[in-house]
């Protein structure tokens, strides 16, 4: 049995205050951290997408990348450092207006939350100017494991409908 | 025909005297030589990739794309006919169309003066053209038929829509020769397709970088570590090249799935993970669904076109020129519309191997970049082609640059140089 819950102002701004938490550690793992350290973010169970916003909007289903669970995380990271070539670069997150669309309590005591940010997502190629290589809002499913949050469900929903030549880490 | 060309630049530009082994620079950055293919290739005797006809299935339909660099609008008429048109206004040239596609639309109105099309490109309404109290207005003998959007004549194929700025060109299928129809109706057979989505990349290098690419399987056993790991693509499975009978200019890159194995073809590739898994194996189980013992083939259709069939992956690769060393490649996936979900599941999966992010295809981006800013400033330097000798024939095996050698010795003879 799982019921949407209406908080109170205060614990709505400490979940806020909590994903925001959750999103800083989440970019500092991939513009400085171990890419390695980037699966331990999501549920086993997970899905991950990157998609275009035009894609979602006229129900397409394709991604960009497609990553489900653990297993499909773990291959996007052994595809990124092992057989894909590419130049060196450095990304930069920024996460805001992080927004909690609802709350759901179920019988064992879980929460399912569902909250959206926005996101860019700089990019710095040796020898050339930063340039944003992606901008747009995550769509995200967060459940609660062992008191802390993880991703149940992460969507990347990025706005323009070009991107740069190449998207190789995850955003 | 195309309208010849002006610049005088272009005799200085010599091919070496080598002939189609060897690939002078030049033509991937040349301003003089992207001027010339605007108009030889693109606005030439070619049919040009516009769009498939699922993506615009009732009239009133429409999408924007591109031929070469210049924008057009391809939409189903109140006939069930497609049209397409250029997005610019026949008076004053306002690109009046803004949305990238659409539906429900019984004619297009330009938002500076209001000339009205219907959407067989026919001007239906010029405001004021009578004048008004007697004063202004169009000459009496202005004509609108005259004065209506510019044009493409469009050939489709099995769901698959073509239009070229040249009214004079025979079909399509006489435009890309027997062999190249039969390789184009194993994936379009005429079952219905659907569109699974888009992807849309700008790359920084010249467009015929990726048109050769495909027509490369000399890089892809190499460069392509996900794919050989995998067996997807080897150099030493069966595999074939075939051009088309005239020119050359279309061609196929057919393999099939081998063996996960080690060996010296393996041995050759510096990168090689021999011990490489997926953890998540769902992503990539293919299922055979087309005639034949082919596993994958890349057919390139002249000049903006690229087939994408790789294991159940399948797309549509489109140029869009942005300028002498930029580009744009839109894929678009599609399965066909009375496929199990199961299928579908399959393809957006194995998606993960293309586009932007592809595990074998982000390889191709960065290289084609790096190449763009390799030869960039040594336009007067040469590419050496000869793997698998100087020639340009057909071949049973992947060892060989022969494609792009027949496409070079076709776009000569296009761009006549």
């Amino acid at each position: 049995m799982t019921t949407t819950t209406k908080l109170r102002a205060e614990d709505l701004a400490a979940l806020r205050a909590e994903i925001d938490e959750f999103n800083t550690a989440y970019a500092d793992c991939l513009d400085d951290g171990d890419l390695n350290d980037w699966i331990g973010f999501f549920t086993p169970d997970c899905i991950y997408k990157v998609l275009p916003r035009e894609n979602l909007e006229q129900n397409l289903p394709l991604a960009v990348i497609y990553a489900e669970g653990h297993g499909g995380l773990t291959d996007r990271v052994v595809g990124v450092t092992k057989t894909t070539v590419y130049r060196k670069r450095y990304l930069r997150h920024f996460i805001t207006n992080t927004r909690i669309r609802s709350v759901a309590h179920d019988a064992t005591g879980g929460d399912t939350v569902r909250a959206e940010a926005n996101y860019q997502v700089l990019e710095t190629l040796p020898g050339e100017y930063t340039k944003i290589l992606n901008a747009g809002r995550y769509m995200d499913i967060f459940t609660r494991q062992g008191g802390a949050l993880k991703l149940k469900e992460r969507l990347c929903v990025y706005d323009s409908e070009m991107v740069p030549a190449t998207i190789v880490y995850p955003l | 025909m195309a309208t010849a060309v002006q610049t005088d630049n272009l005799l200085n530009l010599k091919w070496p005297k080598e002939g189609p082994s060897r690939v002078p620079y030049w033509v991937y950055s040349s301003p003089e030589i992207y001027k010339r293919e605007q108009e030889m290739v693109f606005g030439g005797a070619s049919y040009n990739y516009i769009g498939l006809e699922c993506e615009i299935p009732k009239p009133g339909d429409f999408r924007q794309t591109k031929v070469g660099d210049k924008p057009v609008i391809f939409m189903r008429d109140e006939d069930g006919q497609v049209q397409v048109v250029v997005n610019r206004c026949a008076h004053r040239g306002v690109q009046f169309c803004y949305d990238m596609h659409g539906s429900g639309k019984t004619e297009f109105i330009c938002p500076y003066h209001q000339w009205t099309y219907n959407l067989k490109g026919e001007t239906t309404a010029v405001p004021f053209r009578r004048g008004l109290q007697k004063q202004g207005g169009m000459p009496g003998d202005f004509d609108m038929k005259a004065n209506g959007l510019q044009k493409l004549k469009v050939a489709t194929r099995h769901g698959v829509i073509f239009a070229s700025f040249d009214h004079s060109m025979p079909s399509f299928e006489e435009y890309i020769g027997p062999k190249m129809v039969g390789w184009f109706d194993r994936v379009f057979s005429g079952r219905p397709l659907k569109v699974l989505g888009y992807q849309r990349q700008r790359i920084r290098c010249n467009w015929k970088l990726v048109f050769e690419n495909i027509k490369d399987p000399y890089h892809a056993s190499l460069l392509h570590v996900f794919l050989v790991s995998f067996s997807l693509f080897r150099a030493d499975n069966p595999s074939k090249v075939q051009m088309d009978e005239k020119l050359g200019l279309h061609s196929v890159l057919v393999s099939q799935r081998g063996e996960k194995k080690a060996d010296d073809t393996t041995a050759d590739i510096r990168q090689n993970q021999a011990s490489f898994t997926l953890a998540n194996p769902l992503m990539l189980q293919p299922e055979k669904e087309f005639p034949g013992e082919a596993t994958v083939v890349m057919q390139t259709i002249w000049p903006n076109l690229m087939v994408q069939q790789q294991s159940n992956t399948l797309a549509m690769r489109q140029i869009h020129l942005v300028g002498p060393e930029e580009f744009e490649l839109h894929w678009t996936y599609f399965g066909f519309a009375d496929e199990s979900e199961e299928m579908t599941q399959k393809r957006l999966r194995q998606a993960n191997l293309m586009g932007p992010a592809g595990y074998v295809s982000a390889d191709d981006s960065e290289v084609m970049e790096a190449i763009q800013a390799g030869i960039s400033k040594y336009a007067a330097s040469d590419a050496v082609v000869e793997m698998g000798g100087r020639g340009v024939e057909d071949t049973d095996h992947m060892v060989t640059e022969t494609a792009i050698r027949a496409f070079y010795d076709g776009y000569r003879k296009v761009m006549g140089l």
